[in-house]
């Protein structure tokens, strides 16, 4: 009987241990998980980043700033940044403009407008991988369908992907397929989420349907369109599936961005050391990009 | 000239008719409210009149001019919401100018005006916040302001002081009203509240079911009801209304409630007339029942005997709520020396000449 | 009846000595009785070949075998992840053209040699000698046999029988003929379609493994003698010259974009005249399911260059041996890998289809009796007998520098100057290469 209070008090005891810190006892097994797949991947890359290693052959050697010094003096790099600056900033701008546009015109109820936004949105929520395929063979300028159709309606074919000066463009025109839905959306949601009584104040204030959309609903818009951009753009910049599988990178060099030349540094010349530097130097353009948005984002909403 | 003018107006949601051929005109400088309890169609009419909604049938004219296919930006008119509807996004300054860029004003045109309203409504300290950063009452200023910069023809108002406690409200009230004369513009301003337009309007407008039941200055509409919805609608304690038989005695007429019976004044005599016998409802108003006065005529035959339920001091002022067998009465009467108890049975005049009597079939005022 | 009984006993001598004599060549299959190994390969039709048949090799030897099969991109990752970790690996599938370098350098292949050499541990029967002297030369490394071959490749010229016969062309044989032949095809119209006169691989790095025989055979390579990169000699620009100007003034729209995949189905869908491929890509040419142009294509060698030198490289899949497993396995590994390369699986394999890279496989009439495509036999013989076993840059970083060359046959195939951009690719290549 004692042995058996002394051990509920043992027990109670722990049980008010554990009850007074809970808030470290109930998150230590996903802290502990989130250590393991992301801390340590995470600093394990930024050691590799200082070191020269070629996977397989011997330890990573300690190099201190070389890898950035090579990368400062590596035309692939500049040339990956040329592509990446050129294909995110055409994408996105056309992605943010059409996606506006598209989602102003769903924004007036129509008939069949829900069956519409539901086709609409299908290139959106398509497997990136398979999308991309699809568009390879399609892209083609033999035996693609691009190409059938021009010519079948006596316009010239194209070499779309194959052709250096066509390749960013045809692969922008590929992304803005895909992902304007997605800003639509988005944009949808905030369009549907602003208040109406300012756009009949504008009305009698005088303001015709271009003047209420510049000076009404693009500034209401404005904190959406900057997340909507953030969202895409984490994506955007690291655009990985659809460039490596329609082209590579290709041809030679010219939509090789900076994330798919350090993958080829890291996966296809197993150069780990380099490859990690050139991912940091992703990395960093991504969140120096994102900053400066956030930035702009809180400013437009401190309405 | 900015007199407004209604013809026949209809404005119909699918299968409700929200304005049923709503005819009425607005005078030059006139301060105009109607006012309706809600549904009733006062706000759909006013919008109307900005253009905001599109006019099923019937004639709109602002100044002689027809403006039904007119966008609102050229109708000449201001409008203060009732969830002020500022622009989030701009500053006051920017707020009160908007609609004046917009129309192509020289900045220093803007900015004079906008100094100018800023002095009326005594806003000069907000010009540089956001909405966001002002007051309920502050924000309704802001509004104000932006009809008035304007200058407009006509300033519409929909229940503009509907969303502001009850002290702002009082204040505003007064301050909308010494607007007006400064203005001296027409003004159409919708609310529910009577007692908004009882105390601002030079005429009130009464609507019901999307018709117009009665148009005339406060106290008209207040004594000279037109049926009984207007009779209920103004005044507040609302009237007392009870069913009740016109029978002649002698000759007098008398109202007959069953559990009491009050004799008509001889003024009525003539409208009683064809309704001798007929069902109809007696209307009085709080404050035209007092406690019996024992020094009266007892011939005048205008008390009845009833029994307080609950009394409620408001000062110099009590409501006591009193039933008469199946009939409840609120009375608004001055505070008697000796304490009313809740229970207790009670004399009480009425005044007659000030009573009115409907048909209760067509609800009509009969007197 | 002393005669009877001297040839009773000249009959047994020659009995005992027969048995005795097998017994003497024969080595004891038993030896490494009881050992488990482990063999991580690629899933290749040489694996679903020899895969059912394992189980005869662990009754004749009493070793347990665990083969693990991965898809040839995830195999890869597998492997070097595997190898380098130190995982319990005994013996794998290789790509020795690829990463016979790497490999060894890591310190992943054991060499085999010693094992070849030991009667003990090697049966006659299995006869080095029968396998072409190009393969036994590309699976070594420093002169050390590194790997067995289990499937053969090289690159062939295909071209169409029926196109050459109604325009009455002959086969190129010199790189001149080649070039006039495609010229002569481009822009032909066949059945309303425009033909084109060859096709070729122009992929940046996917090119240069067919890029090479023309490197090869116009008297280029790699590297020079002093082991610098040899691209700014003028036999290595004109080699990246004639492919480019070949595949952009005779070839398919964008060039640049043709993989084997896209090469290979232009051909097959009958708009080109020739290709350069993979001699193993017969399969596909001559799939009535897949190919309109089956029963149609005839192969041939390379043809010459400017110098007479017809060098095509061959390529193979190796089974090596990993350093890093124990001696007693390493045996064990040993007997499989002589098993699974012998006479009797190799040609096995090529009757399923697996090019072998035994000689005596395709002289069998086993193979003869089958053969609908005798001049692709012919072709592929002949290749293997010249062909060159070194398809890669000689260098441990092979992708890296295939890389660089991919880059200077895309500005050949686009015109562009090529002296110009094989001497920058030739100075990035001294600065990236590492051996």
């Amino acid at each position: 009987m004692g042995e058996f209070t002394e051990m509920t008090a043992a027990f109670s005891a722990i049980s008010r241990f554990v009850d007074r810190r809970q808030r470290f006892f109930f998150p230590a097994p996903a802290v502990a998980v989130l250590f393991l797949i992301i801390v340590l991947p995470i600093v394990f890359n930024l050691y590799l980043t200082f070191t020269k290693w070629t996977v397989g052959l011997g330890q990573p050697q300690f190099i201190g700033f070389d890898n950035f010094v090579e990368a400062f003096g590596d035309e692939r790099v500049w040339n990956g940044v040329k592509v990446m600056v050129y294909f995110s900033g055409a994408s996105l701008a056309l992605e943010l403009f059409l996606g506006l546009m598209i989602a102003l015109y769903f924004n007036r109820a129509f008939r069949g407008s829900e069956a519409v936004q539901a086709i609409y949105i299908i290139p959106f929520a398509a497997t990136p991988v398979a999308v991309a395929l699809i568009w390879r063979i399609m892209l083609n300028p033999e035996i693609g369908v691009i190409n059938y159709m021009l010519t079948s309606i006596g316009l010239p074919p194209g070499l779309w992907v194959s052709s250096e000066h066509m390749v960013v463009p045809t692969l922008v025109m590929v992304d803005v397929w895909k992902w304007t839905p997605m800003i639509t959306l988005i944009v949808l949601a905030g369009l549907k989420s602003l208040p109406q009584d300012p756009y009949e104040a504008a009305r009698i204030d005088g303001a015709n349907p271009l003047q209420i959309f510049w000076y009404i609903t693009l500034p209401l818009i404005r904190p959406v369109l900057i997340a909507a951009l953030m969202l895409r753009s984490l994506d955007n910049l690291k655009e990985f599936d659809m460039i490596y599988t329609i082209t590579q990178g290709g041809p030679g060099i010219a939509s090789e961005t900076l994330y798919l030349y350090s993958y080829n540094v890291s996966f296809g010349f197993f150069k780990a050391g380099y490859g990690s530097a050139l991912m940091v130097v992703v990395f960093l353009v991504v969140l120096v990009f994102n900053v400066l948005m956030n930035r702009l984002r809180r400013d437009a909403s401190a309405v | 000239m900015a007199n407004v003018i209604l013809k026949n107006l209809v404005k119909r949601f699918n299968s409700v008719t929200a304005v049923d051929d709503l005819s009425l005109e607005v005078h030059d400088r006139e301060f105009a409210v109607l006012v309706g309890s809600s549904g009733c169609g006062k706000t759909t009419a006013l919008r109307m009149i900005a253009g905001l909604e599109p006019i099923t049938s019937g004639e709109i004219f602002i100044g002689d001019t027809l403006v039904n296919d007119m966008d609102p930006k050229d109708r000449d008119i201001a409008m203060v919401f009732q969830n002020y509807a500022l622009y989030p996004h701009m500053n006051v300054r920017e707020n009160l100018g908007f609609g004046l860029k917009i129309r192509k004003f020289p900045k220093a045109e803007i900015d004079a005006r906008v100094q100018e309203a800023a002095d009326i409504l005594g806003i000069h300290d907000l010009l540089e916040r956001k909405p966001k950063e002002l007051s309920g009452g502050q924000r309704q200023r802001v509004a104000l302001g932006r009809a008035i910069v304007r200058k407009p023809k006509v300033f519409l108002f929909d229940e503009p002081l509907s969303n502001l406690d009850a002290k702002l409200r009082v204040a505003m009230r007064a301050e909308i009203s010494k607007l007006h004369r400064r203005l001296g513009a027409t003004i159409i301003y919708v609310t529910h509240d009577q007692v908004e337009a009882m105390t601002m309007a030079d005429r009130i407008f009464i609507m019901h079911k999307g018709a117009l039941q009665q148009t005339g200055v406060p106290m008209e509409v207040y004594a000279k009801p037109a049926n009984r919805f207007v009779a209920g609608f103004i005044g507040s304690p609302a009237m007392n209304f009870i069913d009740a038989t016109l029978v002649r005695e002698a000759d007098a007429w008398y109202i007959d409630a069953g559990e009491f019976k009050v004799k008509a004044p001889a003024a009525f005599n003539a409208r009683l007339e064809p309704y001798a016998g007929r069902q109809v409802v007696f209307g009085v108003r709080p404050e035209d029942i007092a406690a019996h006065d024992p020094a009266a005529d007892a011939r005048a035959g205008n008390t009845l005997t009833a029994r307080t339920d609950v009394v409620q001091t408001l000062g110099a002022e009590i409501f006591v709520y009193l039933t008469c067998g199946a009939h409840s009465l609120v009375a608004l009467m001055e505070a008697p020396e000796q304490t009313l108890t809740e229970g207790q049975r009670l004399d009480v005049d009425l005044k007659m000449v000030k009573t009115h009597v409907f048909d209760r079939e067509t609800s009509q005022t009969i007197v | 009846m002393r005669k009877a009984l001297k040839f009773v006993a000249l009959a047994g001598l020659l009995c005992t000595s027969l048995i005795s004599a097998s017994a003497s060549a024969q080595i004891d299959w038993k030896q490494s009785q009881g050992t488990e190994i482990r063999f991580l390969m690629n899933k290749h039709p040489f694996t679903t070949y020899i895969e059912p048949k394992v189980a005869e090799f662990e009754k004749l030897t009493g070793i347990k075998v665990v083969i693990e099969a991965f898809p040839e991109d995830q195999y890869r990752n597998k492997l070097t992840i595997e190898l380098n970790s130190g995982g319990k690996v005994d013996g794998y599938m290789i790509m020795p053209g690829q990463d016979d370098l790497y490999y060894s350098k890591a310190g992943w292949l054991q060499p085999l040699d010693a094992y070849i050499a030991d009667p003990k541990l090697t049966d006659r029967s299995w006869d080095p000698k029968d396998f072409f002297a190009s393969f036994a030369k590309a699976s070594s490394v420093d002169g050390k046999q590194i790997g067995v071959v289990i499937n053969a490749e090289t690159s062939l010229l295909a071209y169409r029988k029926d196109l050459f016969a109604k325009f009455k062309q002959k086969v190129p044989t010199t790189m001149k003929e080649l070039e006039a032949t495609a010229k002569f095809f481009h822009g032909k119209e066949v059945d309303g379609k425009k033909l084109v006169g060859i096709t070729l691989r122009g992929k940046k790095a996917a090119a240069t493994s067919q890029w090479v025989d023309f490197l090869y055979s116009f008297g280029g390579s790699w590297t020079n003698a002093q082991g610098k990169s040899n691209f700014a000699s003028p036999e290595d620009i004109a080699a990246f010259k004639f492919y480019g100007d070949l595949l952009r003034n005779y070839g398919p729209q964008g060039g640049t974009m043709l993989h084997w995949a896209e090469s290979t189905s232009a051909f097959m869908e009958g708009k080109a005249a020739m290709i350069y491929d993979a001699n193993v890509f017969k399969a596909l040419y001559e799939n009535p399911k897949e190919s309109k142009v089956a029963g149609l294509v005839g192969y041939a060698v390379i043809p010459a260059g400017p110098k007479g030198l017809r060098l095509p490289h061959v390529s193979n899949w190796s089974l090596s041996i990993a350093k890093a497993s124990t001696p007693e396995r390493q045996k064990a590994a040993w007997l499989f890998v002589q098993w699974a390369t012998n006479k009797e699986n190799c040609l096995g394999a090529l009757l399923a289809g697996v090019p072998s890279g035994r000689k005596s496989s395709w002289d069998s009439k086993e193979y003869k009796a089958n053969d609908k495509q005798p001049d692709w036999t012919a072709a592929t013989m002949k290749s293997f007998d010249i062909g060159q076993g070194q398809w890669n840059p000689p260098v441990i970083n092979v992708p890296e520098i295939r890389d660089i060359t991919g880059q200077v046959i895309v500005d050949a195939i686009e015109g562009k100057d090529v002296a110009a951009s094989a001497r920058k690719a030739a100075e990035l290549m001294d600065k990236k290469m590492e051996r």
